[in-house]
């Protein structure tokens, strides 16, 4: 079903403030992390991994879980469909697995922050950066496909263009 | 009057709709960036794992720093080990 114009553009202003507040949340996330590992500084880099718990949680989750449902409501509600051009199939499985990553990461920075905070020296602590560079990676990828939108109809949504063409009209034999 | 080409709106590139592709009787094959894509994606996959099969990526996953899982070393979390005579 395809949406009116202005809740298009509501869904389509919502899709793009969570997406791109989830990129920008990662890179004020990676900044932490790098503090994390490379300061000498003891109560710096207990600070860094105790803010990495709260921006995981309060802002990078549900952004990410928010960008993710929006996403698919706004692919939906288009003439772009969720499943018709490779470019949004390939956002699709690029943000669920960013998802789903982010969700089991959930448990181990909250370890290290517990870790951090517990008095001893957490500088000895081997931080997320490996997981945050992909996730940017993935979130810089999904950026590139939203703005070029490389061409390509799946098999779906070219049996949808050819049911959507105008069928021939038949000449009457008398 | 308004000059609308300097209008981002009126430029084709912002039209919220997809652009017709051309099509044929056949279905379209695979676009080539969609091939090279999973073929790089295909390649980091198996890399990922070889590095788990053969312990050379290291410790990988959830648990990795849970107690119990690997977690973090014990002079960072103030775990305390008898000796293996014991006290």
């Amino acid at each position: 079903m395809v949406m009116a114009p202005r809740l298009r553009k509501l869904v389509l202003t919502a899709h793009v403030a969570t997406s791109v507040g989830w990129f920008g949340a990662v890179l004020a996330y990676l900044a932490l992390d790098l503090t994390a590992v490379t300061s000498p500084d003891v109560a710096l880099v207990r600070a860094a991994y105790l803010a990495m718990e709260v921006a995981v949680w309060t802002v990078i989750l549900p952004l990410a879980l928010a960008s993710v449902l929006i996403a698919i409501v706004n692919a939906l509600g288009t003439t772009w469909g969720l499943f018709r051009h490779y470019w949004v199939v390939a956002k699709l499985v690029l943000t669920l697995f960013a998802t789903t990553i982010l969700l089991l990461e959930t448990r181990t920075i909250s370890a290290l922050a517990e870790a951090a905070g517990s008095g001893a020296d957490p500088r000895e602590l081997p931080g997320t950066l490996p997981h945050s560079l992909g996730g940017l990676v993935v979130l810089l990828s999904t950026l590139i496909l939203s703005v070029y939108k490389p061409r390509g109809l799946t098999r779906r949504g070219w049996r949808t263009q050819q049911r959507a063409r105008p069928q021939p009209q038949v000449a009457p034999t008398e | 009057m308004a000059d609308l080409s300097s209008d981002p709106r009126s430029q084709p590139d912002a039209d919220p709709r997809p652009a017709r592709e051309p099509t044929t009787g056949t279905p379209p094959r695979v676009p080539r960036w969609v091939v090279v894509s999973g073929i790089v994606v295909g390649v980091l996959v198996l890399v990922f794992v070889v590095l788990q099969l053969t312990g050379l990526g290291g410790e990988h996953g959830p648990g990795r720093h849970l107690p119990g899982g690997g977690g973090p070393p014990a002079s960072v979390t103030g775990a305390h080990t008898p000796p293996a005579g014991g006290h």
